[in-house]
């Protein structure tokens, strides 16, 4: 973080060359570990644009698989009605913005570049198929509400800062809990309702040493991790046993 | 101090499993009697999937019940032939009950019906441990019970063809009577996350009459057996149990169970069993009530495998 000044002081004069819009950006970590004991993680972004202008940071991560489930009322009791498979939705989806992006950009122009918080679940399909007289509209609401509340898909208006007109940064603060893969991360600069210049970045979260192993195990061979795992217990339960014995006897 | 669950998909606090290892532990060391019944609802209560948290207690329950298990082996009170033929019912049911579970959970409904199976058997559980303690606190203790039940179960289940020779129980029985009823306590292993202990010693005591001895010996080591394969199978076939969650609830246990062992000598039962009671009924109470009020939003998002 403290390079971060001079690492600008270096793209400037870069900048001064491009005659068109243009900007340039850097993150402080391209890459995200999980371990076991990883709770979080935040990753500054910045850059600097060629001219004054607003930005909107768009991170998109790779799609995670969701059921969603809709409850209903059974006599006195609320439960479980329908389950649908969500497939094509990522798992995480922020737009960070200097501005409120409606007033930034027209619809249109918004849709294109994917600017809307719903534009995350354009793509998604749900497995069974909603009834016709439901629609996915009401699920694809639903979706977007929970996902909102669970702070996986945020907008942000006032989350770039812009400094001097020409340097823009901002805190991407990634949750707990998050799909691994690769992220993309988009920054428009937008002038006079366009998106005039943009870039992109990327982040790469992994698993790492025995989380990544013990859960690839768990669910590439389940049946092998199955009887291996049980096994360990019954002797963990053994020696723990024997251990706590020898300590009463004492 | 969080771990993430990579089974379960989530992140916990370590020493909260711990403590829930150790109250439920520590609990069933006082009392003497195991506790799945309620380290599954716990679970589910902190937000572990249904089904993850009904797999992991299963195969907590193996980690639990080996030591005691090998103890009464060495000391010969499990009666082999007895435990032999309960595995066979109770493996059987075991891999029906994870089919099943397979299914329900495809469809969605695999936390209501958990919901229902735990509100009726803590209701059921809790009520009469509740109204026996409270008898035995007012010196009301009657063997009434049990002594009328025992000329009526003998005379219908020593009817039942073909017999086999129990000899370690020293009983003449029919194997279709052990086999049903470890079918029974399969399914609730795989279905509920218990080890159905509070079951099958209440009915070899007063349905088969095995002697005290060999009962709790025999319903450890086909408990601990049948665990192990449900928790087997539950990972072959749901992927669902949670080495990491499974193996913090086993040492808090380990520990809770000894401290509880010992406190419990010096504790009048009555009341200690009065404290369980209650503690079951009121887990029973909040999963009745949760799925009484009406939710939030009525749909809601779970984290596909």
């Amino acid at each position: 973080m403290k390079r971060l000044p001079l690492l600008l002081l270096a793209i400037l004069p870069a900048l001064a060359w491009a005659r068109s819009d243009s900007l340039v950006s850097e993150l402080t970590s391209d890459h995200v570990d999980i371990s076991a004991r990883y709770t979080g993680d935040k990753i500054t972004l910045f850059g600097a644009l060629s001219a004054g202008g607003q930005i909107i940071v768009k991170l998109r991560s790779p799609d995670q698989p969701v059921s969603l489930d809709g409850k209903g009322k059974v006599g006195p009791f609320w439960l479980s009605q329908e389950r649908y498979q969500v497939s094509g939705a990522p798992g995480l989806y922020y737009l960070l913005s200097s501005a409120p992006i409606d007033k930034l950009l027209p619809v249109d122009e918004r849709r294109r570049y994917g600017l809307d918080l719903i534009d995350a679940l354009a793509d998604i399909r749900l497995d069974p198929s909603p009834p016709k007289a439901e629609g996915d509209d009401a699920l694809k609401a639903a979706m977007l509400r929970l996902k909102e509340a669970h702070h996986d898909y945020v907008l942000d208006t006032g989350a770039v800062e812009i400094l001097g007109q020409r340097l823009y940064s901002t805190l991407i603060q990634l949750p707990a809990q998050l799909p691994l893969g690769k992220y993309r991360v988009d920054i428009y600069l937008v002038r006079n309702n366009r998106v005039t210049a943009s870039e992109h970045q990327h982040i790469q979260v992994e698993q790492v040493r025995l989380e990544h192993w013990v859960s690839a195990v768990a669910v590439r061979y389940p049946w092998i991790f199955g009887v291996v795992f049980t096994s360990g217990v019954m002797l963990l339960g053994l020696v723990l046993g024997m251990l706590l014995d020898r300590g009463k006897k004492a | 101090m969080d771990i993430f669950l990579p089974i379960a998909h989530m992140d916990v606090n370590l020493l909260l499993i711990l403590m829930f290892g150790g109250v439920v532990g520590f609990l069933s060391g006082l009392v003497g009697v195991g506790g799945g019944f309620l380290i599954t609802p716990l679970l589910i209560f902190i937000g572990v999937p249904p089904l993850t948290a009904v797999a992991t207690g299963s195969a907590q329950i193996v980690g639990t019940s080996a030591a005691g298990s090998y103890a009464h082996w060495r000391l010969g009170n499990v009666d082999m032939r007895m435990a032999f033929v309960l595995l066979l019912g109770s493996w059987s049911g075991g891999a029906l009950g994870v089919q099943v579970a397979k299914t329900l959970e495809e469809g969605g409904h695999f936390g209501t019906i958990v919901t229902f199976l735990y509100v009726g058997l803590l209701g059921i559980v809790g009520v009469s441990m509740l109204m026996e303690s409270m008898g035995a606190m007012c010196g009301a203790h009657s063997k009434e019970g049990a002594k009328a039940s025992r000329p009526r179960g003998e005379s219908w289940m020593a009817r039942i063809p073909p017999r086999m020779n129990f000899p370690v129980s020293r009983l003449q029985l029919s194997p279709i009577v052990p086999l049903i009823i470890g079918f029974g306590v399969g399914i609730l292993t795989s279905l509920m996350g218990v080890g159905g202990g509070f079951i099958m010693v209440p009915v070899m005591i007063y349905m088969l009459h095995m002697p005290t001895k060999v009962v709790v010996g025999t319903s450890l080591f086909q408990l601990l057996f049948t665990t192990a394969e449900v928790s087997i199978l539950q990972a072959g076939v749901n992927q669902a149990v949670d080495p990491f969650l499974a193996l913090l609830l086993v040492l808090g246990s380990a520990l809770g169970t000894r401290w509880g062992t010992r406190l419990g000598a010096r504790l009048p039962g009555a009341q200690l069993r009065l404290i369980l009671a209650l503690v079951v009924v009121a887990v029973a109470v909040k999963m009745l009530v949760g799925i009484l009020i009406e939710p939030k939003d009525i749909y809601s998002l779970v984290l596909a495998r």
